[in-house]
């Protein structure tokens, strides 16, 4: 051995090693407790929190059946907290002081606050939104723990951000197009934003819903409620 | 607000990883092709994060892991960077233009390089 090689140290580490264990050992604890936690992504005002809200409407009978709370991350403010809490959902506020994405270590926080995962067996809720802090970037390289990943676009934003930001649609669980009641008005493409998304994440069902006029709701209610009853199913 | 924290995470694992007594001369990073890395920012980064510490002053290398899809259809695997504007990612084997991210998001600390034993010592 030369000198030389004697001074390289080969390390082969995960830079972010560390939190994809946390939000693996998060993942599972969870799920062994049967409660599913549902991470959203997407940009600020792509409708994460007009999504979760309309989720948890009473019309769509989700609220109903299974008992749900919501945790907010949000640079500053608690103001989508206060507003889902208006609505009769219970909400928790994650600041991250300025920080552009959760991390493991924060949604374990934000589950804390909401008494979660609390004693052992079944935890005390079913279901669990977890807004992400709007962002395409960061939040499409950081695992925040959750057992489905969701990514948000909506039409406004127009069908080219597939392409713009390739990580945040190729790594979802599933991909939700919001805003659907403005396609028609605008020049989103929505064959060629198919296309685009199947290129990227061809496993990924696509969900083209409206908050505001409830289109597209019920199917997504219920892809959620199928996963719901696999986890509660897979409870240990 | 996103390499920071992950410049600090390198740095600690630079340090981490090298011997007491010892100064780190090059770090050597692997970053997927998606992960939209600006070289520079990171190098910037890297000073700040590493002053005063056994990596001050270490020469940063930035390799790229080229990205990998697998084709839906066939099961063939392909490179490339999706781009508004460019051809749609398909299958080089069947044309096929469903696929899967297999790789090229990663962040990859792969080995550090220490100083000779007296090089780079301020005391």
């Amino acid at each position: 051995v030369s000198e030389a090689s004697g001074r390289i140290i080969d390390v082969k580490a995960a830079i972010l090693g560390d939190n994809d264990r946390a939000a693996a050992s998060l993942r599972a604890e969870l799920a062994a407790r049967g409660l599913l936690l549902v991470g959203l992504r997407g940009s600020p005002g792509s409708g994460k929190t007009s999504l979760i809200e309309a989720l948890l409407a009473p019309s769509l009978g989700l609220s109903a059946r299974r008992r749900s709370a919501v945790v907010e991350a949000d640079l500053e403010s608690r103001v989508d907290a206060d507003r889902l809490e208006a609505r009769g959902i219970r909400a928790v506020q994650l600041r991250t002081g300025g920080f552009c994405h959760l991390d493991a270590a924060m949604t374990a926080a934000g589950l804390a606050e909401l008494g979660l995962p609390g004693p052992p067996g079944k935890a005390e809720l079913d279901l669990v939104f977890l807004e992400n802090v709007g962002n395409l970037v960061c939040t499409a390289q950081v695992d925040p723990g959750a057992a489905l990943d969701l990514a948000l676009l909506s039409v406004p934003e127009g069908e080219d951000k597939p392409l713009k930001y390739p990580l945040a649609f190729a790594r979802a669980d599933a991909v939700i197009l919001t805003k659907a009641d403005y396609l028609g008005f605008g020049d989103f493409n929505l064959d060629r934003f198919v296309a685009d998304l199947g290129s990227l994440n061809a496993s990924a069902p696509l969900f083209v819903v409206s908050a505001r006029t409830g289109e597209g709701m019920a199917r997504l209610a219920a892809w959620i409620e199928g996963k719901l009853e696999a986890t509660l199913a897979g409870a240990g | 607000v996103h390499e920071l924290p992950l410049v600090t995470r390198i740095v600690d694992l630079a340090l981490g990883a090298t011997p007491p007594g010892r100064r780190v001369s090059r770090v050597e990073l692997s970053v997927g092709e998606l992960c939209g890395v600006e070289p520079g920012w990171i190098e910037r980064y890297f000073r700040v994060a590493s002053r005063g510490t056994a990596c001050e002053g270490a020469e940063l290398s930035v390799a790229a892991i080229p990205a990998a899809w697998r084709c839906a259809a066939c099961g063939g695997s392909f490179g490339g960077v999706p781009a508004p504007g460019e051809a749609r990612l398909s299958c080089p084997a069947c044309g096929g233009g469903s696929s899967y991210l297999e790789e090229g998001s990663e962040w990859r600390l792969e080995r550090i390089e220490l100083a000779e034993t007296g090089e780079g010592e301020t005391a």
